[in-house]
């Protein structure tokens, strides 16, 4: 697994408590079908750059709708 | 005369139906700000083995806002924290940021779970303003502290309360301060002065929210048309709130509190009782037994008091 997906795993689950599956990943729902609003979204978001230890570019980042979007943005990092 | 109260009710928190919970973990401060909606300073600190029982039974996944007078004044203050997290609702902590002045103190809040910072800038980083608002020569320690919470990439709030002929300039100076810093991602809490607990403007003298929005057009160099183009908009996208027009300062901006935002709010609202935001769903806040009430109806039942 990319050291990018692990993160987001983890802070999914640490943060939002919600277990992030690759069928999940696959299925393209938008972050509010899986009850993730706009404050969880900015926490999930400031914990994955803590983590990762880098910064984010917003302007991509407010086209990303779902963790499949999210997760392949995230690959430029790997 | 007795003070009509508008709707005032407890819940159960199984019961809660608010999102956002203010939880006033100490009524002890380090300041006298003018503006101040519990004064009192004789109540003992909130019980932590009540308050994990509160947040095992509240119903729901809640904001709970840590809060005081200045919640950091309780020694215990990231036990409560963390026992937010270990109840799986989220946390804020509201501060005035003195003691965020130490780098040590904030690595031990971002240690407890702690992502999310309300820091109050009435002065932003003058200290006249301090002065004359919050009676304190304090800017030093504020500016430190918004360092302290920038580094450790902690979401940001600032809450800044416009005093009229003290420190209209804020909004402006915010951005220039956080030029000069490097905050990149901030909401800017822009609101005017509380009719409630202690407070230093009355309401004819006060700024109202339609100078708020002209100070924030001028300031922040966007227009008045753009800015009233988020009136009544629903906040966070659930609640429709008159009194806050919330807007990021880049058109487009979709994220909350990445890029810069505003908050405007209108605390001097015109009801029988002064209550800011009367009747909301949103806010509620804890009782001193541990129920759940509305937010600004009790602390209008309490003035003075709790």
């Amino acid at each position: 697994m990319s050291r990018t997906k692990e993160a987001l795993i983890k802070v999914a689950k640490d943060r939002l408590d919600l277990e992030v599956t690759d069928e999940m990943i696959a299925s393209g729902k938008k972050f509010k079908d899986f009850g993730i609003d706009s404050l969880d979204t900015i926490e999930m978001l400031v914990s994955i750059e803590d983590e990762l230890d880098l910064e984010l570019d917003d302007t991509k980042l407010d086209e990303i709708e779902n963790i499949q979007q999210l997760v392949e943005y995230l690959k430029e990092f790997d | 005369m007795q003070v009509p109260i508008l709707n005032y009710y407890e819940q159960q928190p199984e019961e809660n139906t608010f999102m956002d919970i203010m939880a006033d973990i100490t009524h002890k401060c380090n300041m006298t700000c003018k503006n101040c909606y519990i004064p009192n300073r004789d109540v003992p600190d909130m019980d932590l083995d009540k308050f994990v029982d509160f947040l095992k039974r509240l119903q729901g996944r809640c904001m709970i806002r840590i809060v005081g007078a200045e919640p950091t004044m309780n020694p215990r203050c990231m036990e409560y924290i963390k026992a937010v997290f270990q109840y799986g609702h989220r946390c804020i902590l509201l501060t005035n940021g003195l003691r965020l002045s130490s780098k040590r103190y904030v690595d031990e809040l971002h240690a407890s779970g702690l992502r999310h910072i309300y820091l109050s800038l009435n002065g932003v980083d003058n200290d006249d303003w301090y002065e004359k608002i919050d009676e304190l020569r304090c800017a030093k320690k504020k500016v430190k502290a918004l360092e302290n919470i920038v580094a450790r990439r902690f979401i940001l709030d600032t809450g800044t309360i416009i005093v009229p002929e003290v420190n209209e300039d804020a909004p402006e100076r915010l951005i220039h301060l956080f030029e000069q810093k490097r905050v990149k991602n901030a909401l800017m809490r822009i609101k005017n002065v509380g009719q409630i607990g202690r407070f230093q403007t009355e309401m004819d003298d006060n700024v109202k929210l339609d100078k708020l929005v002209e100070l924030c057009s001028d300031q922040f160099k966007i227009s008045t048309d753009y800015i009233n183009s988020f009136r009544n908009k629903k906040i966070y996208g659930l609640f429709q709130e008159k009194n806050s027009i919330l807007f990021p300062l880049k058109e487009g901006n979709k994220i909350l509190n990445r890029g810069l935002w505003c908050k405007i709010t209108n605390w001097d609202t015109d009801n029988e009782s002064q209550i800011p935001d009367p009747n909301s769903k949103r806010r509620g806040r804890v009782t001193e037994n541990f129920m759940v009430a509305p937010l600004y109806e009790h602390i209008k039942m309490n003035e003075g008091g709790y």
